[in-house]
């Protein structure tokens, strides 16, 4: 199956986890973020955040521009 | 509004996002000045309006259930 | 908090594993402590704190605006100036009513930060869908495969996607259906629906959820592994 199909079938089947929904996302990325960065077990502190990343692409986008902002700024 | 204003049932439409409402309205089955009254109310849900359609709620029934208390603002 | 049973969205609360207990949060840093404090006061020392927040908040938009630039080719930079400005004002308001609800589980930096960002990018997302068609209906069939390497892996993954076809034909409500291809097939971003139907994008992500699972259980029912489909392929 090339990339294309896999990606195709993710996107019409989502994730095969439970997820949290967009607003739980939205409330814990703050915390997902700042474990990722330091290092620590964010998904298993925050179980459901990686398959509604893996689900959600306006989600997956917002926790990429949090994380690559934050980290720009502790890098300065 | 008509079909053919409509690009037909396997088109789409453009222009302003009222326009884009009351045809997914009229495609979901409500009679076009109901749909027209539902387009233009900030206040209506569509998505909920729609959820309500597709579990088998009538359309003019679905939105006298939705639509906002005012009585001037409702749809007949 | 954990989650529920395989296929759900959304958590329900249950009791923290050990590993869980262990990352929990200390509670706010002294720095975000001072925040807090600062922005609870009233007077002088209050509408210092809000200006210095804005500064904040306005860099963090900037930041999103400049790196999504090119969704937007046809806009000055006066026009993301003001982009950056209005998400970072509507982010000051949501922060400043949102105080209680900062719990310390990160800085209040990162916790504010996200408000300006997702502000910034549902802006931007909005402001390039803005006039923009959406498709009525599922148009964008052609997106479904057409050609393999091996006439073997051909069949298998034809009759997957054909299956898949047919689910999102039969096994769907009408609206599950328009969410599902608007979202995964023709790449209307969740916000810039929900802003079209009234509607949050949560809302939204719960019926695109649905119909996810009913497809996976169609494909379970017709014998399907999709993990076996990609391994054959």
């Amino acid at each position: 199956m090339t990339q294309q199909d896999d990606n195709l079938l993710r996107a019409l089947l989502g994730p095969d986890q439970p997820e949290l929904s967009c607003e739980e996302c939205f409330e814990q990325l703050d915390r997902y973020v700042e474990l990722e960065l330091t290092g620590s077990s964010a998904d298993e502190a925050v179980p459901g955040m990686r398959a509604h990343l893996e689900g959600c692409p306006a989600c997956h986008e917002d926790h990429a521009s949090l994380r690559d902002y934050v980290r720009s700024m502790r890098e300065r | 509004m008509n079909d053919d204003t409509m690009g037909g049932q396997h088109g789409s439409i453009a222009g302003s996002g009222v326009t884009w409402r009351e045809a997914r309205l009229r495609v979901a089955g409500f009679e076009w000045q109901t749909a027209s009254q539902l387009a233009r109310d900030d206040a209506v849900d569509l998505h909920a309006l729609l959820e309500l359609v597709d579990r088998g709620c009538p359309p003019h029934l679905a939105a006298r259930i939705l639509a906002p208390l005012d009585s001037e603002r409702s749809p007949n | 908090m954990t989650v529920t049973t395989a296929g759900s969205v959304g958590a329900v609360s249950e009791a923290p594993t050990p590993a869980q207990a262990a990352l929990a949060s200390p509670g706010p840093d002294a720095e975000s402590r001072a925040w807090i404090a600062a922005l609870q006061v009233s007077g002088r020392e209050r509408d210092e704190a809000i200006a210095r927040l804005h500064e904040l908040l306005l860099r963090a938009a900037r930041f999103e605006v400049s790196r999504r630039r090119s969704m937007l080719p046809h806009l000055r930079g006066d026009d993301f100036d003001d982009l950056a400005m209005q998400s970072a004002d509507d982010a000051l308001v949501a922060v400043l009513a949102k105080l209680e609800d900062y719990r310390g589980d990160s800085r209040f930096t990162t916790w504010a930060y996200k408000f300006a960002l997702l502000e910034a990018a549902v802006k931007l997302r909005r402001r390039a869908w803005q006039g923009r068609e959406l498709p009525l209906s599922p148009d964008a069939w052609s997106v479904f495969p057409a050609g393999q390497p091996s006439p073997e892996a051909r069949a298998e993954r034809s009759e997957l996607f054909s299956e898949l076809q047919r689910a999102i034909a039969k096994e769907l409500t009408p609206h599950q259906r328009e969410v599902l291809v608007a979202t995964t097939l023709n790449g209307v971003p969740i916000d810039v629906l929900a802003e079209r139907l009234n509607t949050t994008r949560g809302a939204l992500y719960k019926t695109l959820h649905d119909a996810r699972q009913k497809l996976r259980a169609h494909l379970a029912a017709q014998g399907m592994s999709i993990e076996e489909g990609k391994e054959n392929a």
